[in-house]
């Protein structure tokens, strides 16, 4: 960047609409210079790709509940929406690896948004530093309770009249149902929405058979009786849905699921990413943290750095591989 | 049904404490809403964290304090400047805006903020009788559904512009383009983004606004500037007179009831709403308001503040029966139950009866907590106004700058504004009305995705449209609307003696190019960036109503 | 009546100008319909005494929007038009630019008629040079930060298009930047580049 560097020192770090409203004190305000080494010595930005709300921002900002109790400063979550979480996870990758930029990675990002755009758009893990990975958010097939579907096998009896919702282009709600009806030979139309929820609206409503959502989102459905899980795409079966059966179980080796990490720009010092890998060991450990997974259906997965890069780039080569085998279309230029 | 909840929610809303919190949302809501650029979903998502730490009840009584004031905010910027924060606040500056510059900011303000708090009430009503009974209907509404609504939608929204209907025309077009923009949902492509990775999401309604309304208005009387002598009269009242509400009465109830029906459908319904009631009002008022529409027709304000605020509390059907958010506000809204550990769901209105109707009559406070807090504080917005326009301008451009920042944080949205403020200024002084460019943007990705779905979902055959009633209902009411001012000129170009003498407008045509001429001709005559209708009845007062539409206007060419 | 003329006159709102001076009425006047007088005649009257773009002008629009939706029809042609079952990335904006053309033509077909385009004026450098001054100021904001470019961004809009004086505007500007400063990294935490 500039000769600049202050344009991007850490925010005030004011919870936002505090002080000028008066409704809160205003707590940290630092304005210290950076590097002084006692780190951390100012407010910790979090980038979040995502649009605030959804569950990418909420595990943020579960997680920046805590900062202030394990760093001794505040963790502002900011939010930076576009292209899946591409934008906000570039200009994080450009800053200063000063421990003060950090960012919230969606595995699918790099597994499996890579697989439908072009190179120079696609996110590589090179460029940046994984401090340590979050938690699991399984997919499951769902069905309309009116369809009587209550397994895999069911849909399969009426192949070629299916007609399925996904989450859109390039995730993993299209990867995991696409290579399942591949593998198992069913038939039917794809009908893409925008996101989880309207797809699952589409279900409820019998605009679509069956769709595959985030566990968290078809929840209230299941638990309603109002939508009937199928399978679920992950290795183990999730301990909030002991009775569906996974595609591994079913026959079909699909292990879809988004994964969740941390990061920071590439090439941090190593002091840095060890009091930060202790912070957010620190913050994981607490209750409030771990009550925020349970009710969101989140299955912890808080492995090392290093784990997550090897397991997120080994998913993003099965996945490609399988994409290829499977002769499948997830859409993109000339894919 | 059993009314015990909902009056228990009243009793747990009264208690001071949460009073307080209302107010203080209302507060916050209205001053952060009013920086242009800021809307009330991006209000909440602001202040969301200052819940984080509250009990559920008060959080989300606050929340819903937020929401009000923010969309009242949003409502005071389009009015005084033009610059709308959310979609609905777009329609309302469509006779908002110059009612302002008549110098009546005051009265447009007033009739909003009572309008607004009617279409509450009235939603209200409706809601604690069949909330139950109608949860259902938001899930009959499926694609092939949602692409006659939206069909509907475009149709009213190439009548609402003012001017050449052909120009209008234009602009709807290429709103519609401007919203394929981006990555397709449907096969992953990049469309028109010319390589840019920050159109790969496309572009976003508040900066188009922004710029086509406010910052081209700024840049077009930077032009005029020399010659301005005078300032809006400010014989201001507040709050509405008698005969104003008279006159917005009808338009109140119509408003009412469409953005209760609308409201209650997730993914687009509380949007069209506003737009559907400024449509219906706009043909309906044709030559019988006193003011015509887009010289600042108090109509074109109630309505679609009435629309946009029973939608706002019809849509929490969706969100608390279905656990569906039916908007981006309801998204943020949802987010905040997250937090507070409550997962709206099918299950919510059940076991927790009181929860739901707390959330809902938290809405109703936030609105009659904001119309007290509004008529005094209308008088201070106003005197805005009386800031030199030289002073003004810079300033107001600035805040837009930065409330368009603070949409995604990156200046790339400031430039989006700058780019649509010179188009805007460009198609002003070419005739364009903006309005339908603005409008057929939010509507154009609603109705691309849901015209595709439903062919996927029909496999190509579309005759299968059949299968569904209120489709096709809605379809049969769009023909009806399209055909009829046809056949009504049709049959009124062989007998020249009814002119007139049919109030139906004419303006619905489209998508019919040689009708589209003949307006062309029609328009010759208005000499006027206004539409030419508008201006005769301008002049004449007449109730007629066809205006040069009508073969004897076009004979005078 | 006096609305739709004050209307006519591009409203009062932001014309406060006790500032603005240079009485030209040519330019000034280009879009003030005196609609009053032509109150009994019928609209053709009323377009007589101001200068109105004329043919050519809406004979360029038209053909601005027409050539948009050829431009537009080639990408999407590229995208692939695909088919009723399988509808293509293209399918929809190539129906739109269709549409788009049929009206450009229509609009340039019809250009004589229409009345209610302005004419360019030379008064319109101002608004040049404003959207020219606002774009390099925002360009600053990541490299320096947003106060000093808007605070000359504000002395500048408001002392040379707008003919303030420098001791009201300089005042004014760094006010209003403050205010600003305080309310948005302070108050509302927007992450917007910033030198102090």
């Amino acid at each position: 960047m500039s000769w600049c560097s202050c344009s991007r020192r850490p925010l005030a770090a004011v919870v936002a609409g505090g002080l000028s409203l008066g409704l809160v004190a205003c707590g940290g305000v630092t304005d210290g210079a950076v590097g002084g080494g006692d780190y951390p010595a100012e407010p910790i930005t979090l980038t979040v790709g995502q649009e605030p709300g959804g569950s990418t921002d909420l595990i943020a900002r579960a997680l920046a509940e805590g900062a202030q109790d394990a760093f001794g400063v505040s963790m502002p979550v900011e939010n930076q929406p576009g292209a899946n979480g591409a934008i906000a996870t570039q200009q994080v990758a450009n800053q200063n690896p000063d421990g003060y930029e950090l960012t919230l990675l969606n595995s699918t990002l790099i597994t499996t948004t890579a697989q439908v755009v072009p190179e120079e758009e696609a996110v590589s893990m090179d460029d940046l530093d994984v401090i340590m990975g979050l938690s699991r958010d399984d997919y499951i097939m769902v069905a309309n309770a009116d369809t009587g579907y209550e397994s895999v096998e069911d849909v399969e009896a009426d192949s070629g009249d299916i007609s399925y919702g996904t989450a859109g282009i390039g995730t993993g709600s299209q990867l995991a149902q696409l290579l399942l009806f591949e593998e198992a030979g069913i038939e039917g139309n794809e009908v893409p929405f925008d996101s989880g929820a309207p797809a699952l609206t589409a279900v409820m409503g019998g605009q679509v058979d069956v769709a595959t959502v985030q566990v968290g989102e078809a929840m209230p459905q299941i638990e309603a009786g109002t939508a009937t899980p199928l399978v679920i795409f992950s290795d183990e079966r999730n301990e909030h849905l002991e009775d569906v059966p996974t595609a591994v179980e079913e026959g079909y080796d699909i292990p879809v699921a988004q994964y969740r990490a941390v990061a920071m720009p590439a090439d941090a010092p190593e002091d840095v990413k060890d009091t930060l890998r202790e912070g957010f060991e620190e913050i994981a450990a607490t209750e409030d943290y771990q009550g925020f997974n349970d009710e969101n259906y989140l299955t912890p997965e808080e492995i090392s750095g290093e784990e997550v890069e090897e397991q997120w780039t080994g998913m993003a080569d099965e996945y490609a591989q399988r994409i290829e085998e499977n002769g499948l279309d997830l859409g993109g230029e000339d894919a | 049904m059993d009314f015990t909840p909902v009056i228990q929610g009243f009793e747990v809303l009264l208690e001071p404490e949460n009073l307080v919190f209302c107010l203080i949302g209302v507060i916050a809501g209205m001053a952060i809403g009013v920086l242009p650029g800021l809307g009330p979903a991006a209000t909440i998502a602001i202040l969301l964290p200052l819940t984080y730490s509250m009990d559920p009840i008060p959080s989300i009584i606050m929340l819903a304090g937020i929401f009000y004031g923010g969309s009242y905010g949003s409502t005071v910027t389009a009015v005084l400047l033009k610059l709308p924060g959310e979609t609905s606040s777009a329609v309302t500056a469509l006779e908002g805006y110059p009612l302002a510059q008549k110098g009546q900011a005051g009265k447009a303000l007033g009739v909003g903020a009572v309008s607004s708090f009617v279409g509450g009430t009235v939603s209200i009503v409706v809601l604690t009788l069949v909330a139950q009974a109608i949860a259902g209907f938001a899930l009959e509404f499926g694609p092939p559904e949602y692409t006659a609504l939206t069909l509907l939608g475009i149709m009213l929204v190439a009548t609402i512009g003012n001017g050449s209907k052909l120009k209008a025309l234009a602009a709807a077009a290429v709103g519609l383009l401007l919203a394929t923009i981006g990555r397709d949902a449907f096969t992953g492509e990049l469309r028109y983004t010319a390589g840019n990775l920050e159109l790969t999401d496309g572009l976003q309604f508040v900066p188009i606004a922004m710029g086509v309304f406010g910052l081209a208005e700024i840049l077009h009387n930077l032009e005029r500037r020399r010659n301005a002598t005078s300032m809006p009269v400010a014989t201001d009242r507040v709050l509405p007179s008698k005969s104003t509400m008279q006159e917005s009465a009808g338009s109140i109830g119509r408003g009412g009831v469409l953005g209760f029906l609308l409201g209650l459908l997730p993914g687009g319904g509380a949007t069209v709403s506003a737009m559907a009631s400024y449509g219906i009002e706009k043909r309906l008022g044709k030559g019988k308001t006193k003011t015509p529409f887009g010289r600042g027709a108090i109509q074109g304000v109630a309505g679609p503040e009435t629309a946009n605020s029973a939608a706002a509390t019809s849509s929490f059907v969706p969100l608390l029966t279905l656990g569906i958010p039916a908007n981006a506000t309801m998204a943020v809204m949802f987010s905040a139950l997250l937090i507070q550990g409550i997962t709206p769901g099918p299950q919510l209105m059940t076991t927790d009866p009181d929860l739901v109707w707390g959330v809902i009559n938290s809405m109703y406070l936030g609105n009659m907590v904001l119309l007290i807090l509004a008529i005094p504080l209308i008088g201070l917005f106003v005197r805005i106004l009386y800031v030199r326009t030289a002073i003004l301008s810079p300033i107001i451009v600035l805040i837009v700058c930065i409330g368009a920042f603070t949409i995604s944080n990156r200046i790339f949205e400031v430039m989006v504004v700058i780019v649509f403020g010179v188009l805007g200024y460009l198609m002003k002084k070419y005739g364009f009305d903006p309005a339908p460019l603005v409008l057929a943007f939010v509507l154009g990705s609603l109705l691309e995705d849901n015209f595709r779905r439903s062919l996927l979902m029909f496999d190509g055959d579309v005759t299968r449209v059949t299968g569904h009633p209120i489709a096709m209902t809605l379809l049969g009411v769009f023909l009806l609307v399209v055909l009829v001012p046809i056949v009504v000129k049709l049959v009124k170009s062989r007998r020249p003696d009814l002119i007139g003498g049919v109030p139906t407008g004419v303006s619905a045509k489209g998508d019919d190019g040689s009708d589209g001429a003949d307006r062309g001709a029609g328009n010759a005559n208005g000499g006027d960036s206004d539409g030419p209708d508008h201006a005769v009845d301008a002049r004449t007062g007449s109730g007629s109503g066809d205006g040069p539409s009508s073969p004897g206007g076009s004979d005078r060419t | 009546m006096t609305d739709t003329a004050q209307d006519g006159n591009g409203g009062g709102a932001a014309e406060a100008s006790g500032a603005g001076t240079a009485p030209d009425q040519a330019t000034g006047h280009s879009t003030g319909q005196p609609t009053d007088p032509a109150a009994d005649h019928g609209p053709e009257e009323s377009a007589d005494d101001t200068p109105r773009a004329g043919r050519t002008t809406n004979l360029v629009c038209g053909a601005v929007v027409a050539l948009t939706g050829v431009g537009t029809l080639a990408v999407a042609l590229d995208l692939g038009l695909g088919s009723l079952s399988q509808p293509g990335a293209g399918t929809w904006p190539g129906i739109v630019s269709m549409i788009l053309i049929v009206i450009g033509l229509l609009i340039a077909a019809r250009a004589a008629t229409f009345t209610d385009a302005e004419p360019i004026t030379k008064d319109a450098v101002a608004v040049a040079v404003a959207v020219v001054a606002l774009a390099v100021a925002v360009q600053l904001f990541p490299y320096v930060g947003f106060e000093l470019p808007s605070v000359a961004l504000l002395v500048f809009w408001m002392s040379v298009l707008g003919q303030e004086k420098l001791r009201l505007s300089v005042p004014i500007s760094v006010i209003a930047v403050a205010v600003f400063y305080l309310t948005f990294v302070y108050g509302l935490a927007v992450p917007i580049p910033r030198l102090f």
